[in-house]
């Protein structure tokens, strides 16, 4: 990447706030835009578009930096080197038909929710150009999420069916959570590289090293994969893509297809400098890669609707991506998207033609549909042509660079499973893509035209749409044959050197050059492109016959039923457990935290390595009244216990008191005496006030069980506290370690500053004067409060004598 | 008589909440004496002068570090700008209790004084450096949280809840006794310098006895699990206003102590302290955010969710860093926003017959009443943690000086458990904005001083989502001093 | 270590942790009454209470050491009087409590059905109506 200087450009920042201004402005203007809005996102698709093409080109890379968060490092950079441009292109590119297509697509939809699907997919578009052009590591993630979110809106756009909420909601949930996984996998790249920065690190040789060395690397490798995985419906997180398929379909074309699940291999080609040479990165990427993309090819085989064969084939086309990486092939990345993008884009309009036409998407029903959708056949015809990789579309020229990559890579060599078993894998799912796109194609519209599949299709919202004049908008075949007709000009150009240097100057690494052309060279990727194609042809033609092999892939335990079972047994889960710790019994929740202390207290005490043989008891300070005080509190509290009248219990509580106060004085501390008695006595006349209105006690209170619990609960509470404050005493510091008592301390203050003799006077009047004040904050607060209280009363009762 | 422990430094530390507390008794006599003025406005605006005047002397203050009475009273920056989450929630929570008492019936007028009490308390605690203050500023806080919970005297709920904050409360505030009893018998020192002078030489029962009976004690007051158990019951319960005067003044007041203690004063006991935290953290996140996917009660939900809340806080507060301490107190600053604008919106939904607050009521609000949807949906995505709003600012530090400190397992917990948070969160958005409403438009008021603390909240939310320099800036600095 | 004053705290501990569980007012006020006296006991067990100092009133400032720290009875002096305070807001709450329900037993207000304490009245409304 070093070679390009860097230009501060305003363009960049210019081209990423248009798409959310228009956001915000269909957002805020809702219905009054009416259809307008659609051509308003076109538009800014557009601008952002013309903004990003019209960059200097290939020796300088535009930048834009501002401080964000200085503290830890993170700016507000945008970097629009190729690779991210490249990507950035894509993204406004294909959303400039994708909204042209959706505003005649959508012009007969609900106009309540317009607004909001305007809104969404304008932000869409602006968080994917964020994350293009992110070169910090944090805002990329922000525009990650702002994806996800914005998806999520869009996904479940028909929010009156209960499958696409659940949709949207599945979908939101596992890319979400891959999206928090991955801020995780973000911060500790910053933690040891020191900067957020992406092409900081990824220019700095000592940084990648230094990640590279460190412990946390794997960790956070980790992190980001789980975010690029489930964001890329990789497995095991592939299961949310086919679900996302409720969406409208130009949401469909335009998220499943062409942008946001490649923000997963986007980022794996931004991670590829950073992490490329970390142990783990070829044999994680690459299993999981051969895994998604056979599981999807294979899926998409057995697939009869039209859109859950083109959501399968993308799980595998990313998965294919994930592999390229895996093998460090970087050089052809961007091709590959681009190619993929065009004409898995097409298909998918296609599919949305098809399916507003014939009010159905499932293959067993449709058929020659070619006559009355001539346009779209032809787009479908190229699309489907480059799906298969025939020449001279560009799938063909992008098919043969990968079999040379793979045949001379060093990376698939030291691959655990070895070179022919990846180059196997590759060829079997490229035949079974290239047979999908046949039945794709030929079953919609060759052959004869089925009867009834005009009729009562399951997307009655719009069937009137071909019945009138449409209001606003071009043509639907316009945007699938454009991105189609993209596909064929880039392969026919493959003639020429032009499309070998468009792939060279927008790859994330141009490490060495590789070969891209028209021309095919004899060779083994020949011959397997050839033998690929037959086995393609005999596979399409057998297609009846393997229907009949069961298939034994996911389909009892279906993984997507599976998380929404999880889910759902985390809300039963919360909500037996809340019913029975969160019933509203107070009694409940004492006896919980009573005994929650006991096991508090004994987790501590067990870490601290102590037990009750370890407590220290002595008999040598207590006089023989002091043991006299004792045996009466014990009894006086026995009574304050069982009482069964409330005079009793209110009385043997002040003697409690008393008894304490007395113990102080045999502690030498006979201030306490006069302030407890003082309160005691106050207390009991307060108490017995407030008795005069309240009803005597109750004969049984509690049942026999009850009762027992009651009693265990408060044994068990107050043996294991006073074990513990047992313990926490400590026979050796009281001598000597008390602040106050030593010379100079508080004592020798009280007298010198204080002149008073009495130190607890002293010490509470001047030198602790802020808990005097505290106390006395409350007492008057205490009073006013019950003042109010009763005062309350006085009024209400006078109110109501009134009335 | 001694003028030692009593100078500039000590009137200053004290200023902040003994203006509020003083603002709180004029207003309390007015309100108690004055009867024959009808209407709570004058008592209203009586509290926010209160309340500006503590504000006011926060604001002179800002910048100051100076120990008073000895080093148990702090004037620095973490009491500082805790005493303006504080002011702010205390004086938003006014505004927005503004028609609504009247509304359900209730026509106590003590109810604002008494915000300005609690708050008083909230400032005590955020400042103190010493157990028996600390106690006696929760005491303050607690005692005019009691009454407050249970306002509406005609209500059941609100008088159960009151019952309940009150017995468990008073509770747990023993078991703070009890601490202090332990760490005294310990170190022979009640202030956080004796007691870090005190440790070398105490034995390490004692201590971690002391941190288990600290950590109930504050644990109940910051509804951490498993001493959260009151908390939905008296969230769901209290009239609304109060609610969110206690997700937010008293949490925060809980927070900010148990910061002060186990950073400053207990800081270098970390080893033992911190693995209690970590598991309490998880177990609090964990339990809050499941127990909340299940309820219908939107105001239940949020208390449920104020439990997650805890539990991140709380993840910051096990990582025990400087930087994390930042971290809790920019989080709490951001949650005051958040947590006040959602309980604001659920007052505004309620009426006089109803409160309107099940997640069924919501339906189809942005329909209804669009701008009231709209803030709440900030309000929420903001809970989430979604970029840029505050919420995402202030989990994001957490999880960054967690990771930082290389505790990297909390890290994956706490975003775990904000996925599942996503859930719950979103549920009431799509309620709002994707389904259709159910039953007639309630009969609502405009209230405009709603209006306006709903607008602060949201403008709070937003601004200090897309730039929290400023504020990060002031915690890192005011963490800086105190951790050591 | 004094045994018997640790067999009182331990009864005291009891006693007041039975009596809150009890459903009754006055017997949680009881309770408190105990735990708090629990405390006062505990801060003489820890507080470095020697019955053979003299009281804290001192003549010499240079000889203090042989009398009793000041401290503990500072912070029970200030743990009586806030308890005092709270309870008597207590005994008032529970008595507004009564007048205006007529029950003394905390769990016996007119206020909902236990098993709407889970979810409340539309329970589970997050997850399950996903499930449609």
């Amino acid at each position: 990447m070093a070679p390009h200087s860097t230009i501060p450009s305003n363009v960049l920042p210019a081209a990423l706030a248009l798409p959310f201004a228009v956001a915000a402005l269909a957002a805020l203007l809702g219905r009054r835009l009416g259809a307008v809005a659609g051509w308003i996102v076109a538009a800014a698709a557009a601008g952002s578009f013309l903004l990003l093409l019209d960059l200097p080109g290939h020796d300088a890379v535009a930048s834009f930096r501002v401080p964000w968060l200085p503290e830890i490092g993170v700016d507000f950079a945008l970097r629009a080197d190729p690779f991210g441009r490249f990507f950035a292109l894509l993204v406004s590119g294909v959303g400039f038909f994708v909204a042209l297509y959706a505003i005649s697509y959508m012009a007969d939809g609900d106009e309540r929710r317009m607004p909001r699907f305007w809104g969404a997919l304008a932000a869409f578009m602006g968080a994917m150009l964020g994350i293009a052009l992110s070169d910090d590591l944090l805002l990329l993630f922000l525009f990650w999420e702002i994806t996800s979110l914005s998806s999520f809106l869009l996904i479940g756009h028909h929010d009156d069916e209960p499958a696409a909420r659940a949709g949207a909601l599945l979908a939101l949930q596992v890319t979400a959570l891959g999206g928090l996984v991955l801020a995780v996998g973000v911060l500790l790249v910053a933690q040891v590289t020191g900067t957020f920065s992406i092409s900081g690190i990824a220019g700095d040789p000592a940084r990648i090293q230094a990640l590279l060395d460190s412990p946390l690397a794997p960790g956070a490798l980790g992190c980001i994969l789980v975010g690029v995985f489930t964001k890329s419906a990789q497995f095991p997180f592939h299961f949310w893509l086919p679900r996302a398929m409720v969406a409208p379909t130009p949401v469909s074309a335009y998220l499943h297809a062409a942008t946001m699940v490649k923000a997963g291999p986007f980022l794996l080609g931004r991670m590829l400098p950073v992490f490329g040479q970390l142990p783990m990165w070829t044999p994680v990427l690459a299993t999981v890669g051969l895994v998604t993309m056979l599981l999807g090819a294979w899926k998409a085989f057995r697939e009869t609707d039209l859109k859950a064969i083109l959501a399968r084939t993308t799980g595998s086309t990313l998965g294919f991506l994930t592999l390229l990486y895996g093998f460090g092939a970087a050089e052809q990345d961007a091709l590959q998207m681009l190619n993929h993008a065009l004409y898995k884009g097409a298909l998918f309009l296609v599919a949305g033609i098809v399916d507003h036409h014939a009010h159905t998407r499932d293959l067993r029903r449709l058929g020659g549909l070619r006559r009355e959708l001539p346009l779209p056949f032809l787009a479908a015809v190229l699309a489907g042509l480059s799906m298969a990789g025939v020449p001279p579309l560009l799938g063909f020229l992008v098919k043969e660079s990968f079999y040379d990559e793979l045949l001379h890579s060093d990376a698939v060599s030291g691959f655990a499973l070895g070179r022919g078993f990846v180059v196997a894998a590759c060829v079997l799912a490229n035949v079974f893509v290239a047979a999908v796109a046949a039945k794709f194609v030929i079953g919609t519209f060759l052959g004869e035209r089925r009867e009834g599949a005009s009729r009562g299709g399951h997307h009655a919202p719009h069937a009137h749409v071909d019945d009138g004049a449409r209001p606003a908008g071009p043509p639907l075949w316009v945007s699938p044959l454009a991105l189609a007709l993209g596909a064929l000009a880039l392969g026919l150009l493959g003639a020429t050197d032009f499309t070998g240097h468009l792939a060279e100057a927008i790859a994330s690494r141009r490490s060495h050059p590789f070969h891209v052309s028209l021309i095919p060279t004899p060779g083994l990727p020949l011959w397997l492109s050839m033998g690929g194609m037959a086995m393609a042809v005999a596979l399409y033609l057998a297609r009846g016959r393997m229907g009949r092999i069961p298939d034994l892939v996911e389909t009892h335990h279906r993984p997507d039923r599976l998380w929404e079972r999880m889910v759902a047994s985390l809300a039963v889960l919360g909500e037996e457990v809340s019913m029975r710790w969160q019933n509203g019994s107070l009694r409940r929740y004492l006896a919980a935290t009573l005994l929650s202390v006991p096991v508090l207290a004994g987790l501590a005490l067990a870490r601290a390595g102590l037990s009750h043989r370890d407590v220290v008891v002595s008999l040598s300070e207590l006089p023989w009244f002091g043991l006299f005080l004792c045996v009466l509190l014990g009894i006086a509290t026995m009574i304050a216990v069982t009482a069964t009248t409330r005079l009793q219990a209110s009385i043997a509580t002040t003697t409690v008191g008393f008894i304490v106060s007395m113990l102080f004085v045999v502690y030498r501390s006979p201030d306490i005496l006069l302030t407890q008695i003082l309160i005691e006595t106050v207390s009991t006349i307060f108490v017995l006030l407030v008795l005069l209105f309240m009803p005597g006690f109750p004969r049984r209170d509690m049942s026999a069980p009850g009762h027992l619990g009651a009693i265990a609960v408060a044994t068990v509470f107050s043996l294991v506290v006073t074990l513990l404050l047992l313990l926490s005493m400590t026979p050796g510091l009281r001598e000597n370690a008390n602040i106050a008592v030593r010379p100079g301390g508080l004592l020798s203050l009280a007298l010198e500053k204080g002149g008073g003799a009495n130190a607890v006077n002293v010490i509470i009047v001047d030198i602790r004067s802020l808990d005097t004040n505290g106390e006395i904050t409350v007492l008057v607060a205490v009073g006013l409060c019950v003042y109010a209280l009763l005062r309350a009363r006085r009024a209400r009762s006078e109110g109501g004598a009134g009335a | 008589m001694i003028q030692v422990p009593f100078g500039t430094a000590e009137w200053q530390s004290i200023a902040p909440f003994s203006l509020v507390a003083i603002g709180g008794m004029i207003a309390l006599l007015w309100a108690v004496f004055a009867e024959e003025r009808p209407g709570t406005t004058s008592v209203m605006w009586m509290s926010q002068a209160g309340l500006a005047a503590g504000l006011v002397a926060t604001i002179a203050l800002l910048g100051s570090e100076k120990a008073s009475f000895g080093g148990t009273f702090a004037l620095d920056g973490v009491s500082l700008l805790a005493n303006l989450v504080f002011l702010l929630s205390a004086s938003m929570t006014l505004f927005m209790a503004q028609g609504h008492l009247e509304s359900m019936g209730v026509r106590a007028r003590e109810f604002y004084p008494l915000v300005l009490f609690a708050t008083a308390g909230m400032m005590i605690m955020g400042a103190a450096r010493d157990l028996v203050i600390l106690f006696l500023g929760i005491e303050v806080m607690s005692l005019a949280a009691y009454v407050l919970a249970g306002i509406h005297r005609r209500d059941p709920g609100s008088t159960e809840a009151a019952l309940k904050y009150f017995v468990l409360g008073a509770f747990a505030t023993c078991f703070l006794l009890y601490g202090i009893a332990a760490f005294y018998g310990a170190t022979g020192a009640t202030s956080y310098d004796g007691i870090r002078a005190g440790l070398a030489s105490a034995p390490r029962a004692a201590l971690i006895g002391g941190v288990a009976l600290l950590v109930v004690a504050l644990g109940f007051k910051a509804a951490i699990v498993p001493f959260q158990a009151w908390t939905p019951d008296v969230y769901q319960g209290a009239p609304t206003a109060v609610t969110a005067l206690m997700s937010v003044g008293v949490k925060a007041a809980a927070f900010v102590g148990i910061t002060r203690l186990f950073l400053d004063g207990l800081g270098p006991l970390h080893q033992d302290w911190q693995r209690i935290f970590w598991v309490l953290a998880v177990l609090t996140m964990t339990v809050g955010n499941v127990f909340a996917l299940v309820q219908g009660n939107v105001k239940r939900m949020l208390a449920y969710s104020s439990i997650a809340h805890a539990g991140y806080l709380l993840a910051g507060v096990a990582v025990g860093t400087s930087r994390a301490g930042g971290a809790v107190l920019l989080y709490l600053f951001t949650y005051a926003f958040m947590t006040l604008g959602a309980f604001g919106v659920l007052i505004a939904l309620g009426t006089g017959e109803k409160p309107n607050d099940d997640l069924d009521d919501l339906r189809g609000l942005a329909d209804r009443r669009p701008l009231l949807a709209g803030a709440m949906t900030i309000f929420l995505l903001s809970l989430t943690g979604i970029p840029p709003l505050a919420g995402f600012v202030g989990k994001f530090y957490v999880v960054e000086s967690a990771v930082n400190a290389g505790w990297f397992w909390l890290a994956i917990l706490l975003v775990l458990n904000s996925a599942i948070a996503a859930y719950y969160y979103l549920a009431v958005i799509v309620a709002m904005w994707m389904r259709d409403p159910i039953g007639d438009e309630p009969a609502w008021e405009s209230r405009p001083y709603l209006a306006a603390a709903l607008l602060a909240a949201t403008v709070g939310t937003v601004l200090v989502g897309l730039f929290p320099s400023g504020t990060l800036d002031f915690a890192r600095h005011a963490f800086a001093s105190i951790v050591r | 270590m004094e045994l018997p004053l640790a067999i009182a705290i331990a009864l005291l501990f009891a006693g007041g942790a039975y009596s809150i569980l009890r459903p009754n007012f006055f017997r949680i006020v009881v309770g408190f009454g105990l735990l708090s006296n629990a405390v006062n006991l505990l801060m003489i067990l820890c507080g470095g209470f020697r019955s053979q100092a003299a009281a804290p009133f001192v003549a010499d400032p240079h000889r203090v050491d042989g009398l009793m720290d000041p401290i503990p009875p500072d912070i029970i002096l200030t743990a009586i009087v806030i308890s005092f305070a709270v309870g008597a807001l207590f005994l008032t709450l529970c008595y507004v409590v009564y007048r205006e329900y007529g029950t003394d037993d905390p769990e016996a207000l007119p206020v909902r059905e236990p098993e709407d304490w889970a979810g409340g009245p539309a329970r589970g409304a997050g997850l399950p109506r996903y499930e449609e």
